[in-house]
C-alpha cells in the first residue's frame, strides 16, 4: 500500500493533471474547428440526405433534441428486452429506470447487466444510448457558446451528428485500440465466464469515460481487472473522464477571442476538484484494487463522482465519512468539471447569479461579457439553480417511504446511502450503494424521474438563457466586471460554495456527516 | 423628530404587519406565517415557557422591525419632499370661473388643465401653470432654494410650491395636480406606485427562490428528521426557518429604494422614475457642457486686438455698441471691461434704442442694428472712417449699420475677412482662450479675447469620474483650440468642438450604438431630442418646458455639475443593494452551525457541530436576537448608503465583498456567541 505524498503517487498526480490541461486544450482547438469551423463534413451529408439543416430557434433546437433521444429510447428500449439472457425478464419499472438513466447520461443500474444482458444488447441497446447522451449534452453546450459568441443557436441535427461522427467516433477508435494493447478484453463471445463474462470492454470503456457516462458491463465497474488491468488503464480511464467538461471552458474561451475567459472559468473548477482531491487524499480507503493502489483509485473516483460520470473502481462503502461528504458535495456542485454539456451550463448559471452580486458591489447594473443582464436571465438562472435542490429535498423525502425495510435511512450511513442516491441520480451522476438491491419499484420509477426532470429541465432553462444572449446588445467600452481574472475565480468559487452549502448542509448533517 | 411624527410612524409600522400589504415581500410574509404557526403550536400543546415565548416575540420583533424599516424610509423620503407636498396642497385654489367676474375656492386636486386661479400675495401656487395676467415677485425658495425672488409677468412659467411675494397673478393651469412634479415626488415613494427598478426585480427574484428553497428545506427537515424517530421541536425547526431566510435583506430592500429616491431629493434633483437613477449609476460616458459645468457661466474679456489698419479705440467702440443691449452676464462683464479701460462712447442713448440680436445656439453670434442718430463721424471718437454711407457695401439698411460679435467660424463666413484673422484666432485659441469676433458693417474689424475661468474643483471631480471608469465628454460651442486647451486643464480627453445643437444628439446616439449608457445635461430646447434620447437626460429647472418634458430628471438648483452627484448616488444605491444582500446570504452559513446543533441536540453524534458551545436553547434564541437586531444596526447604512470613493469598480467590488461577504460570513459567529455569553450570565444570575 502506498501512502499518500510518496514520489511515485505524486508524480502521477502531476501527469494527471498535466494530461488533463494539456489534453482538454488540444481538445478544445479541435472542437473549435469541427463546430466552428464552417462547413464541415457533417453538412454535406445533410444536405445530400435533404435534411433540415437551417438555423433553428431554442424551442425547435430543444424539441429536435427530445424528439431523438425519444427515438433512440424506444429503438434501444426493443433491443434490450429482446437480448436478455433466457429466463431473465425485465420489470417495466426496471426497464424505465435503465432507459431513463441511460439515455440522461446518468447511467444507474439497479442491474447487474453482465448476467442480464447479452454482449450483443449491452453493446447495441445501452451503448447505443452511451453514444446519444453526451452528444446531446456536448451539442447543447455547443449551443449555449454559439448563442454568447455568435448571436445564433444552430442546428441540433449538425451539431449531434457533427459529435457522433466527427468527435466522438475517431477519438474512442483510437482509445479502443489503445484499450486493447493495454489488456481489456474485446469479444463478443460472453459465454466465457473468467470469473467474470467477457465482453466488447475495449470498445464501450472509451465512451464510457470520455461521455461522462459510468454505464459499464460490470456491476463493479472498474474495480475489475477486466475493465481496468493496470495503472495506465486506470490513469487513462481518469483523464478521460475530465478531458471533455475542461475542453468546453477552452472552447467558450476561444470563442470570445479571450483565451483568460476561459482559462478563469477552468481555474474555478479545477481549483474546486484539486482542493476535494487533496483533503481525500489523507481519507483512508477502506476496500480498492490491490493492483493499482489506493492513490490511484482515489484519482479515479475523485474524477469520476466530480464529473459526474459514475464509473466505480472501488465500492462506495470503502470510503470514509469526509470523504462521502466531500463527494456528494462534489456531485451537487457539478461544475467542477461537471459532465460533459450540464457542467458548462451549470457553471454558467452560477457565474450569472455571482456577477449579479459583483456587479452590484462594484457599483454597476449586472453585466457578463459586456452584455447587460436583464431581469430574464437572472429569473432563469435562478430556476436553473433551484431546480436541483428542490429534486434532491423531493427525492429524499418520497426515498423515506418508498425504500424497502432494509435499506431504510437510519441516521447516519442509511442516510447516506439514500441521500447520495438521489443526488447522484439529480445530478445524473449513476454512481450509487444499492446496486441490485435498488431494483425496486418504487425506486426505480422515484429516480427515473428525479434523473429526467434533473437533465431534460436543466437544458431546457439553459437553452433558455442562451436565447436570451442571442439578440442582445453588446456594448462596446471595455468591461468593467472582468471575469477574466483570478480574482474572479476565487470570487466565483466562494458564492458557488456558499450557494451549495446552504442549501445541502442539513442532508449532510444527517448522513455522512452524522458519522464524523 | 416630534412625537406626532414618531407615533404616526409607529403606528403606520405596525399597520404594514397586515399580510394584504406583507405578502408582497416574501420573505417578511413567511416569516409573519412562522409567526403564526409557532403562536398555534405553542396554544394547542399550551406550552408557554420563557423559551417559547421568547421565540415567539422574536419571530415577532423580526418582521417588525422590517415594516418599521420600511415605513422610515418612507417617512423620512416625505419629510424631504414635505416643502413641495403639504405646502401645494394645504389650502385652497382660487379658481376664476369663465364669467370672468366669480371665483370659488376648490381643492387644489380638482383643478384642470386649462383653469385659471387667481394666486394672491403671500399665497403659494398650487399647480404648474403660465402666467396670463399680472405681475409678481415670485419666491421659489420652496422647490429651488433660490432666496432671491424673480420678477415674472405674462407668459411666464411658475412651478407648483413657489410662493408669490408681492401683487397678485392670475395663472392658467398647465399641469394638474395628479401631473406636476410635486405629485411625480409622491408617487415615487407610494409602494404600490412605485414601479421598481430592474435591480430591485432581481435581487426580488433571487429573494423568492431563496425562499422557496429553505420552505422546502424546512417542511423537509421536519419529515425527514421525524420519519428517522427524532422529534422535531416546531418552534425550534421554525425559529431555524426565520433564520435561515434573508430577513436582512428583506427587511431593508425597500428602504434601500425609498432612501435612494429622498437622497436624490436632498440635493434637489427630481427623478422621474427609479430606472433613471439606476441608469445614473450605470453610466458609461456623460456629455458636460463646457460653460456652466467646467467652466463659470461667463467669459472674462482680458484684452482687445485689432486687426490691420483699425485703431483699438474703434474696436471698442463697436464691441460696445455690440454688446451693450446684451442681457448675459457675458455681455455685461464685456462692458464692465470695455468701461474701466475708458472706452465708454458718448452716444449710449442711440445705442440703446437701436434693435438687438440674441444670441442662438444656432447663429452663434448677436449684436446691434445700429442706428447713429447723427452722420459722418461726430458721434465716435477716433478715426472710424467706415462711418461713412459710402462705405457699407450692400450691408447698409434702413440707416441701420450691424454691429456684431460671435464665434470665429460663424462670423468669417458673413463679414469680411482681413489677412491676420486665421493667425490672430489661432494665437488665441493656443493660449487656451476664447476669440469673440468684432464687426462693423460688413468688414471683421477686431477680437475680443476672453478667458475662460474654470470653476475650483472640475478638476477633482473629471478625476472621480474617470477613476470610476466612466468617460467625461466635453461640448462646447468653441474653437477647437480653446476647446482642447480647457480640457487638457481639467483632464478630459474627448471634446466636441464648434458643436451644434445637433451634435449632442448625435453623440447620444452614436455611443449607445455602441452599447453604451450615457447620460447628458441640458437646458435649451433644441437640448430636447438628445436629453430624450440619453439614458440620463439632466435638466435645469430654469431651463426651458420642452427640455424639462424630454428629460427624466430636472435639477431644481439648475446646477450643470449636479450630474456627477447623481451619479455618485445611483452607484451607491446600487452598492447598499448588493453588499446588503451579500451580507444577508452569507450570515446564513454561521446559523447553519448555530441552530442545527440546537434543533438535533438530542443526537449525540452531531454534538460535535456545536462549535460554539451553547446549550440548545440558548442556541436558538441568541440566533434569533441576532437575526432580529442586526436589521435595525444595518437602517442607518440602508438610509444614508454605503460610503464609497470614488475608485475603479473591480477595487470598489473587492472592498465591498470582504467587508459583507466574507465579514458577513464571520460576524454572527462571534456576535451570536457574544449574545449567548451575556444571556447566559442572566440565567447563571
Amino acid at each position: 500500500m502506498i501512502s499518500p505524498g510518496s514520489t511515485d503517487d505524486l508524480f502521477i498526480l502531476l501527469i494527471f493533471i498535466i494530461l488533463v490541461i494539456s489534453l482538454s486544450y488540444l481538445l478544445a482547438l479541435f472542437e473549435n474547428h469541427v463546430f466552428f469551423g464552417g462547413q464541415n463534413l457533417v453538412n454535406k451529408i445533410l444536405m445530400a440526405l435533404k435534411m433540415y439543416n437551417e438555423e433553428m430557434g431554442w424551442g425547435t433546437y430543444f424539441i429536435s433534441m427530445m424528439l431523438v433521444n425519444l427515438l433512440v429510447v424506444i429503438i434501444a428500449g426493443i433491443i434490450l428486452v429482446t437480448s436478455l439472457y433466457p429466463g431473465y425478464h425485465i420489470t417495466s419499472s426496471l426497464l424505465f429506470n435503465t432507459l431513463a438513466s441511460f439515455i440522461t447520461n446518468t447511467d444507474l443500474e439497479h442491474f447487474a447487466s453482465e448476467f442480464t444482458i447479452t454482449s450483443y444488447g449491452e453493446a447495441f441497446a445501452l451503448q447505443f444510448l452511451e453514444w446519444i447522451a453526451p452528444a446531446t449534452g456536448l451539442s447543447a453546450a455547443i449551443a449555449f457558446i454559439r448563442s454568447i459568441a455568435y448571436g445564433k443557436i444552430g442546428n441540433f441535427f449538425k451539431d449531434i451528428l457533427s459529435s457522433l461522427l466527427l468527435v466522438f467516433l475517431p477519438i474512442s477508435l483510437i482509445l479502443s485500440l489503445a484499450y486493447i494493447a493495454l489488456g481489456v478484453p474485446q469479444t463478443f463471445l460472453s459465454i466465457i465466464k473468467v470469473p467474470e463474462p467477457l465482453g466488447p470492454i475495449s470498445s464501450l470503456l472509451p465512451i464510457m469515460t470520455l461521455g461522462n457516462n459510468g454505464g459499464s458491463y460490470y456491476a463493479l465497474g472498474s474495480a475489475i481487472a477486466l475493465q481496468n488491468p493496470n495503472i495506465l488503464t486506470n490513469l487513462v480511464e481518469s483523464v478521460s473522464m475530465l478531458v471533455f467538461p475542461f475542453s468546453l471552458f477552452w472552447l467558450f474561451g476561444f470563442n470570445l477571442k479571450n483565451k483568460k475567459e476561459g482559462l478563469y472559468l477552468l481555474t474555478a473548477s479545477l481549483l474546486i476538484f484539486l482542493i476535494a482531491f487533496v483533503v481525500t487524499m489523507y481519507e483512508p480507503l477502506a476496500l480498492f484494487p490491490f493492483r493499482i493502489g489506493q492513490f490511484n483509485t482515489k484519482i479515479l473516483t475523485t474524477a469520476s463522482i466530480f464529473s459526474n460520470t459514475g464509473l466505480l473502481s472501488a465500492p462506495l462503502n470503502g470510503l470514509s465519512h469526509h470523504a462521502l461528504a466531500i463527494y456528494i458535495v462534489g456531485m451537487a456542485v457539478a461544475m467542477a468539471p461537471g459532465s460533459i454539456g450540464t457542467g458548462f451550463i451549470s457553471i454558467e448559471v452560477y457565474a450569472i447569479l455571482a456577477i449579479f452580486f459583483i456587479s452590484l458591489m462594484s457599483g454597476r447594473m449586472p453585466e457578463y461579457l459586456n452584455f447587460k443582464l436583464n431581469v430574464k436571465e437572472i429569473r432563469l438562472s435562478s430556476f436553473a439553480f433551484l431546480l436541483h435542490p428542490i429534486l434532491i429535498y423531493a427525492g429524499i423525502l418520497f426515498a423515506i417511504f418508498i425504500l424497502p425495510k432494509n435499506l431504510f435511512p437510519y441516521l447516519g450511513t442509511g442516510f447516506t446511502q439514500a441521500l447520495w442516491e438521489i443526488v447522484s441520480a439529480a445530478q445524473n451522476n449513476g454512481s450509487d450503494f444499492y446496486g441490485v438491491l435498488g431494483n425496486t419499484a418504487a425506486l426505480n420509477y422515484l429516480t427515473g424521474v428525479i434523473m429526467i426532470l434533473g437533465r431534460y429541465l436543466f437544458l431546457m432553462i439553459g437553452l433558455l438563457i442562451a436565447n436570451e444572449f442571442i439578440n442582445k446588445k453588446k456594448n462596446q467600452s471595455t468591461t468593467k466586471i472582468r471575469t477574466d481574472t483570478p480574482s474572479f475565480s476565487i470570487t466565483l468559487v466562494t458564492f458557488i460554495f456558499l450557494l451549495v452549502i446552504i442549501t445541502l448542509l442539513p442532508l449532510l448533517v444527517l448522513g455522512p456527516m452524522a458519522s464524523w | 423628530m416630534e412625537l406626532k411624527t414618531v407615533a404616526s410612524l409607529l403606528g403606520e409600522s405596525f399597520k404594514r404587519l397586515s399580510p394584504t400589504y406583507l405578502y408582497l415581500n416574501p420573505v417578511l410574509f413567511m416569516t409573519e406565517i412562522s409567526f403564526i404557526i409557532v403562536a398555534l403550536y405553542m396554544l394547542v400543546t399550551k406550552s408557554f415557557s420563557l423559551f417559547y415565548i421568547s421565540v415567539l416575540s422574536l419571530i415577532f420583533i423580526t418582521v417588525w422591525f422590517g415594516t418599521f424599516a420600511d415605513s422610515l424610509a418612507e417617512f423620512q423620503a416625505k419629510a424631504t419632499a414635505k416643502f413641495l407636498i403639504s405646502v401645494t396642497q394645504a389650502n385652497l385654489a382660487r379658481k376664476i370661473m369663465n364669467d370672468n367676474s366669480s371665483e370659488i375656492l376648490i381643492k387644489p386636486e380638482e383643478l384642470v388643465k386649462g383653469d385659471i386661479i387667481l394666486v394672491n400675495s403671500g399665497e403659494i401656487v398650487p399647480v404648474d401653470g403660465v402666467i396670463i395676467d399680472g405681475a409678481a415677485a415670485i419666491d421659489e425658495s420652496l422647490v429651488s432654494g433660490e432666496s432671491i425672488p424673480v420678477i415674472k409677468s405674462v407668459n411666464d412659467e411658475v412651478v407648483a410650491g413657489s410662493r408669490v411675494s408681492s401683487d397678485w397673478l392670475k395663472i392658467k393651469v398647465v399641469k394638474p395636480v395628479g401631473e406636476s412634479y410635486v405629485s411625480k415626488i409622491a408617487d415615487m415613494i407610494e409602494k404600490t406606485k412605485r414601479p421598481k427598478s430592474q435591480s430591485e426585480q432581481e435581487l426580488n427574484l433571487i429573494l423568492y427562490v431563496l425562499t422557496a428553497i429553505f420552505t422546502v428545506v424546512i417542511i423537509a427537515l421536519f419529515v425527514i428528521v421525524g420519519a428517522l424517530g427524532y422529534r422535531p421541536n416546531p418552534a425550534i425547526l421554525l425559529a431555524f426557518y426565520v433564520c435561515l431566510l434573508p430577513t436582512t435583506i428583506g427587511a431593508l430592500h425597500e428602504a434601500i429604494g425609498i432612501s435612494g429616491i429622498a437622497r436624490m431629493w436632498k440635493i434637489r434633483v427630481i427623478s422621474k422614475s427609479g430606472r433613471a437613477i439606476e441608469s445614473a449609476g450605470d453610466v458609461d460616458d456623460v456629455l458636460l457642457d463646457k460653460t456652466g459645468t467646467i467652466t463659470i457661466g461667463r467669459r472674462e474679456p482680458i484684452s482687445i486686438l485689432p486687426f490691420n489698419g483699425i485703431q483699438v479705440e474703434d474696436v471698442a467702440r463697436a464691441a460696445f455698441i455690440a454688446s451693450l443691449n446684451d442681457d448675459t452676464q457675458e455681455g455685461k462683464s464685456i462692458i464692465r471691461f470695455l468701461q474701466n479701460s475708458g472706452y465708454t462712447p458718448d452716444n449710449l442713448d442711440s445705442i440703446i434704442t437701436s434693435t438687438y440680436e440674441e444670441f442662438s445656439a444656432k447663429t452663434r453670434k448677436s449684436g446691434t442694428y445700429y442706428k447713429p442718430s447723427t452722420w459722418g463721424g461726430k458721434e465716435m471718437r477716433g478715426k472710424l472712417h467706415i462711418i461713412r454711407k459710402s462705405d457699407l457695401n450692400g450691408i447698409y439698411l434702413n440707416d441701420e449699420i450691424p454691429v456684431f460679435k460671435g464665434a470665429p467660424d460663424v462670423m468669417k463666413k458673413i463679414f469680411s475677412v482681413p489677412s491676420d484673422f486665421d493667425k490672430t484666432v489661432e494665437d488665441i485659441a493656443k493660449k487656451g482662450n476664447s476669440p469673440l469676433i468684432i464687426s462693423y458693417g460688413d468688414k471683421i474689424i477686431g477680437v475680443i479675447e476672453l478667458k475662460d475661468i474654470i470653476k475650483p474643483g472640475v478638476k477633482t471631480q473629471i478625476e472621480s469620474l474617470k477613476k470610476m471608469a466612466i468617460e467625461p465628454i466635453m461640448v462646447t460651442g468653441d474653437h477647437p483650440l480653446t476647446a482642447r486647451n480647457i480640457a487638457n486643464e481639467v483632464s478630459i480627453n474627448e471634446v466636441i468642438a464648434q458643436a451644434k445643437p445637433e451634435d449632442k444628439y448625435k453623440k447620444v446616439q452614436a455611443e449607445q450604438d455602441k452599447g453604451k449608457t450615457i447620460a447628458m445635461v441640458g437646458d435649451g430646447t433644441n437640448d430636447a431630442p438628445a436629453l430624450a434620447r440619453a439614458n440620463v437626460g439632466l435638466a435645469m429647472y430654469q431651463g426651458t418646458e420642452v427640455a424639462k418634458e424630454a428629460a427624466n430628471m430636472v435639477d431644481l438648483e439648475s446646477d450643470p455639475s449636479k450630474i456627477i452627484d447623481v451619479i455618485m448616488i445611483g452607484k451607491q444605491i446600487l452598492i447598499t443593494r448588493g453588499s446588503i444582500a451579500t451580507f444577508s446570504i452569507a450570515n446564513d452559513l454561521a446559523k447553519y452551525f448555530v441552530i442545527l446543533p440546537a434543533m438535533l441536540s438530542t443526537i449525540s453524534a452531531l454534538s460535535y457541530l456545536n462549535i460554539l458551545k451553547l446549550p440548545p436553547h440558548v442556541s436558538v434564541i441568541s440566533a434569533l436576537i441576532y437575526n432580529a437586531i442586526i436589521i435595525p444596526a444595518l437602517i442607518p447604512l440602508a438610509i444614508k448608503g454605503i460610503g464609497f470613493k470614488p475608485d475603479n469598480p473591480n477595487k470598489t467590488f473587492l472592498k465591498n465583498m470582504l467587508i459583507y461577504g466574507l465579514g458577513g460570513m464571520v460576524l454572527p459567529f462571534i456576535a451570536i456567541k457574544l449574545i449567548g455569553i451575556i444571556l447566559m450570565l442572566h440565567i447563571v444570575l
